[in-house]
Parts: C-alpha cells; sequence; structure tokens
C-alpha cells in the first residue's frame, strides 16, 4: 500500500525464511538471467524456473506437498507494497 | 477482441464483478479432501490502475487455509522483510448480463483487513493484471470498458 508507511514486519516461519534468505542471496544473479520468471525455493536451493505463477505453484506442490517452500517472481525488491491510499473508503 | 462493459460506484470508479477460487494448482487438493468442494467467492471489485497488484478482503479466503508460500517482500535496510502474503487465485471477470468473461487461472492477490474497501468492493484489481487488456475510460460518457486478447 502505497499506504504502508506504518510497515509491519510479520512473523515468518523459519524455514519459509531461509528460503528468502536464500532467493535474495541469489536475487542479483536471477534478475540477470531470469527477470519476470517465478522461481521455487525449498529447503534453501534454488528448484526450478517457471514462466507462470500457476506452473510454478503446480510443480511447488506436486514436488513439495504442504511442505514449505517458496515461490517468487524475479524482480527488484519494491521498496513498499504498492497500494492506493486512496482506495480505502 | 472480448470485453466486458464496467459499473462504477457512486464516486464513479470502475467496479468488476468476480468470482474467485484458490488458484488452478490447488483445486485438486481441494476436490480430494471433504468436503470435496472447491471455496469460492462472486463479489465486486474495483479496478484500480494506481495499484500494482490485487487484493482481496482477507475474510473472503480465510477459511480455505491457503499455504503462504508467496511473501510480498520488501526493501527494508539491509534486509528484506516480509510485508503480507500474495495467494494463488483463479479469478474470473464476468459482468451480468453479459456473454464474455476473462479467466486467470492462477494470480497472485494480497489481502487486506475485512472491511477495507467499506462495503463498496470487496477486492481490488491493480495494474500487473490490467496490464494484459485494454482499459478505456471515458468519463464524460460514464462508460469503462475492458477487452483483452
Amino acid at each position: 500500500m502505497e499506504s504502508d508507511r506504518h510497515q509491519v514486519t510479520l512473523a515468518v516461519d523459519p524455514n519459509l525464511q531461509e528460503n528468502i534468505d536464500a532467493f535474495c542471496t541469489q536475487l542479483d544473479a536471477l534478475i540477470s538471467t531470469h527477470l519476470g520468471m517465478y522461481v521455487i525455493f525449498a529447503n534453501a536451493r534454488l528448484v526450478k524456473v517457471c514462466d507462470s505463477l500457476e506452473s510454478a505453484m503446480s510443480v511447488g506442490y506436486a514436488q513439495f506437498g504442504t511442505e514449505s517452500f517458496l515461490v517468487q517472481r524475479v524482480e527488484p525488491l519494491r521498496s513498499h507494497i504498492d497500494f492506493q491510499a486512496t482506495c480505502q473508503v | 477482441m472480448p470485453s466486458l462493459s464496467l459499473r462504477f460506484d457512486s464516486s464513479d470508479r470502475p467496479l468488476i464483478h468476480v468470482e474467485g477460487k484458490p488458484g488452478i494448482p490447488l483445486q485438486p487438493s481441494f476436490q480430494m479432501h471433504p468436503p470435496n468442494v472447491v471455496p469460492r467467492f462472486a463479489e465486486d471489485f474495483l479496478v484500480d490502475t494506481g495499484a500494482t497488484g490485487c487484493w482481496v478482503e482477507e475474510d473472503l479466503i480465510a477459511s480455505w487455509h491457503l499455504m503462504k508460500n508467496i511473501p510480498m517482500l520488501t526493501r527494508s535496510g539491509l534486509k528484506p522483510i516480509v510485508g503480507g502474503y500474495a495467494y494463488p487465485l483463479s479469478l474470473r471477470f464476468q459482468e451480468p448480463r453479459q456473454q464474455d468473461s476473462w479467466y486467470h487461472p492462477s494470480w497472485p492477490v494480497g489481502t487486506v483487513p475485512a472491511g477495507h474497501f467499506g462495503g463498496i468492493a470487496r477486492g481490488l484489481i491493480g495494474m500487473d493484471l490490467l496490464r494484459n487488456g485494454v482499459l478505456h475510460y471515458d468519463g464524460p460518457n460514464g462508460t469503462c470498458h475492458l477487452s483483452w486478447p
């Protein structure tokens, strides 16, 4: 939310946090090679690069089921969650 | 190109009717476990070219217990933080008494607190999705059309 001037830090599952950390470590390299694609991370490792969210989620659920895995679009991190405060009624 | 003629709220903001379900990759799990029904909602959403993403009021999907696989990461100092989660939903845009519908099998949608849109709408369609179509807003004539390939 363009709103998010009061950004909240959420508690994150430790397994998911490991995957987030691994994703962030590799993000610059991924941007140079797979910008706009979707990546799956599990057990702190890059598992697969997919061309759509649907494909990434299908692969993720097929391989990991209800175990923790991360799906992210390869793009530069935003400085805030972008949302129009004016949309609030 | 198929298209929909959109409605407006009292502030002349375009509204679109959205049927939402868990994204296609998630639906088999719902079909295989009791009550063996894929949950759904059907609600009006705002169409907002000023928002980068799509959002839904969280109470609409809370009972679905979707996994948190898509954290919304934001840059904050040295370490990115999780500002929320997006969930892969299937979205179908369809207006009453209109033939066309625009279907997205799995789209990332963030959540906002229940009541965020004050009853006018229950969610918001942002530019990440709208950029795949053509939005024609005619203020003087009071029309708004959404077309897609």
